[in-house]
């Protein structure tokens, strides 16, 4: 089922659209409407790691067996606090030991605080464990975010020996 | 939705008779000291089952509106009289609305019992508005998230019945938006394993994706004018409140904060300003942004964490506030001026009626759960939508509608 969900969302990302567009890569139909005309979003002077370049091939499948510790972060926060980034290291050489794995990173939050801050914080936090990687040579296309805000605990209950285990990224490999 | 008159509903407008009688003390106080009119129905006539629905909806909605006192006896400021018949054909009302600054008559023919329903509904916002001038809140529907196997989106209308299941993903789903004319809902789904964001029309029938970017795609607030849509995107590497034309399809960034993130967009009455959340200073905070200069203003200085902003109609914004919990708060703008509206377990995601006085939000009801309450943010009244079980987040109140 995971399969058939990611071979979509990876056809949707991969569709491309090249005309017209002033970009420095090409961006992905994100767009579409009732079946009338797609118009090419204008997005320049992004900052940032872009996110566009060669579509993630997520036809593969997802690897089993290769549980890397989830990189946990403080409230509110999408810092990654210095014992947590070894963690980061070691994706880093798997990845660069491993050519063909593709990585998705899940970015995850307790339960505090409104449900939709916390999809884009999740986001962030993702994001930010990206930028690290991407920092020590992973090619940016190989690592994709994904936030399920505070959507999926890892842990049920309250306080903060639940929410400390909640608010993390979690690593999905795809090869 | 089939909706036949059974037995339940006999039951529920014999339960309501019963949970109306209280009402009839507040005859003899007759609205004094409670700065509400006092207004009778002694003189409507109701018969039939379908009568019956008519008279109890209207009561419903003339005591939830908060402006009146209903009474039974001949001494009220405003009097609603006439006949409301039911019958084998449906419900034949004829109708007058007598006050001391006018009159008013009202005669429609409904045929089934949500007809009925939605007549008393829009004669409520019809005496509010003649009456009083101002808009009711009764002939509108609100969009909620029910986390039960899966979250799905159900609808009901302003009175807590009605409920329908509008979508059967049983998928994460977020952040429920009514277009402005109430035809469509726009949402965040997980149906295709990332955030993206979709329309389903409110009478069912099929989604079509708006936002399904690589990475973060949710808000999806609709201008006023219809066209244009606030919304979250992590594009350019981390998210960011964009606007899309919606009849051009272009895109226009708005914020630029790298190190932050963005969340919650909703727009001014005017469609001028969107107000939304962003943590650039180090905490979520509500920032107002003019849609044309693109430049941002922070509008919550108090608190660690100030969240979910919904702007309403006479342009005050409510919100959740971190103050012994999450609670809901509702800021003036243009003073700066607060106040904090409830206490106790954590209140969150408000929104506000059209009638600018009432918010729906949601309230912690432990283990994880959570149920729906209307404020009334000038009595600071709290009063149940409704008393299903389960767990009930995000409510999303809608304009004014026809029907």
């Amino acid at each position: 089922m995971r399969t058939v969900v990611l071979v979509t969302t990876a056809l949707l990302l991969g569709t491309l659209l090249g005309t017209g567009c002033r970009s420095r890569t090409t961006p992905r139909d994100g767009l579409s409407g009732d079946g009338g005309d797609t118009v090419i979003p204008e997005l320049y002077g992004e900052d940032g790691i872009p996110l566009d370049g060669q579509p993630f091939d997520l036809t593969r499948q997802r690897l089993e067996g290769t549980a890397f510790e989830p990189v946990y972060f403080g409230y509110d926060s999408f810092q990654l606090a210095p014992e947590e980034v070894a963690k980061i290291e070691r994706i880093a050489d798997y990845l660069n030991r491993n050519s063909r794995t593709v990585l998705i990173i899940e970015g995850h939050c307790d339960e505090r605080g409104s449900n939709e801050y916390n999809l884009s914080l999740g986001e962030q936090r993702a994001l930010s464990v990206r930028s690290y990687l991407v920092g020590l040579g992973i090619a940016a296309e190989r690592v994709q975010s994904r936030s399920f805000g505070e959507e999926r605990p890892a842990v049920q209950g309250t306080g903060e020996a639940a929410w400390r285990l909640n608010r993390r990224g979690e690593f999905a490999l795809y090869e | 939705m089939k909706m036949p008159l059974s037995g339940l509903t006999i039951c529920l407008v014999f339960a309501l008779l019963v949970a109306c009688a209280p009402a009839a003390t507040l005859t003899v106080a007759k609205g004094a000291g409670t700065g509400k009119e006092s207004l009778s129905l002694a003189d409507l006539q109701s018969s039939g089952e379908w009568g019956q629905l008519f008279a109890l909806t209207l009561k419903g909605d003339l005591e939830r509106s908060g402006w009146f006192v209903v009474g039974t006896g001949k001494y009220e400021t405003l009097r609603v009289s006439g006949a409301a018949q039911g019958g084998p054909g449906g419900l034949r009302t004829q109708i007058e609305v007598v006050w001391p600054g006018g009159r008013f008559a009202w005669a429609e023919v409904s045929r089934d019992p949500r007809e009925v329903r939605w007549q008393a509904h829009r004669l409520n916002d019809e005496i509010i508005r003649r009456v009083l001038g101002k808009t009711g809140m009764a002939a509108t529907r609100l969009a909620m998230i029910g986390k039960h196997d899966g979250s799905d989106i159900y609808l009901c209308d302003s009175d807590g019945t009605g409920l329908v299941r509008l979508t059967q993903d049983r998928v994460t789903c977020l952040s429920p938006y009514w277009h402005p004319t109430g035809s469509h809902l726009f949402y965040t789904t997980f149906l295709r394993g990332f955030p993206c964001i979709y329309r389903v029309p409110t009478a069912g029938g099929s989604r079509t994706p708006l936002a399904q970017f690589t990475g973060l795609n949710t808000g999806g607030a609709v201008s006023p004018d219809q066209k244009l849509m606030a919304l979250i995107l992590s594009l350019p590497g981390n998210p960011e409140l964009y606007i899309l034309n919606l009849e051009t399809r272009r895109l226009t960034r708005l914020t630029q904060t790298p190190r932050a993130a963005e969340a919650s967009p909703c727009w001014s009455p005017d469609g001028q300003s969107i107000a939304y959340v962003s943590d650039a200073s180090g905490s979520p905070q509500i920032y107002v942004m003019d849609a044309q200069t693109k430049r941002p203003r922070r509008l919550t200085m108090q608190g660690r964490e100030n969240v979910a902003p919904t702007w309403g109609p006479d342009g005050r914004i409510a919100f959740s506030t971190r103050q012994n919990g999450y609670q809901i708060a509702v800021i003036d703008p243009a003073t700066g001026a607060g106040t904090v509206l409830t206490s106790g377990p954590d209140h969150e995601d408000p929104s506000w009626a059209p009638d600018g006085r009432h918010i729906i939000c949601s309230r912690s009801e432990g283990r994880g759960r959570s149920t729906l309450l209307v404020l009334d943010t000038e009595d600071r009244t709290q009063v149940p939508l409704f008393t299903r079980d389960g767990h009930w987040v995000s409510p999303e109140w809608s304009t004014r509608l026809a029907k």
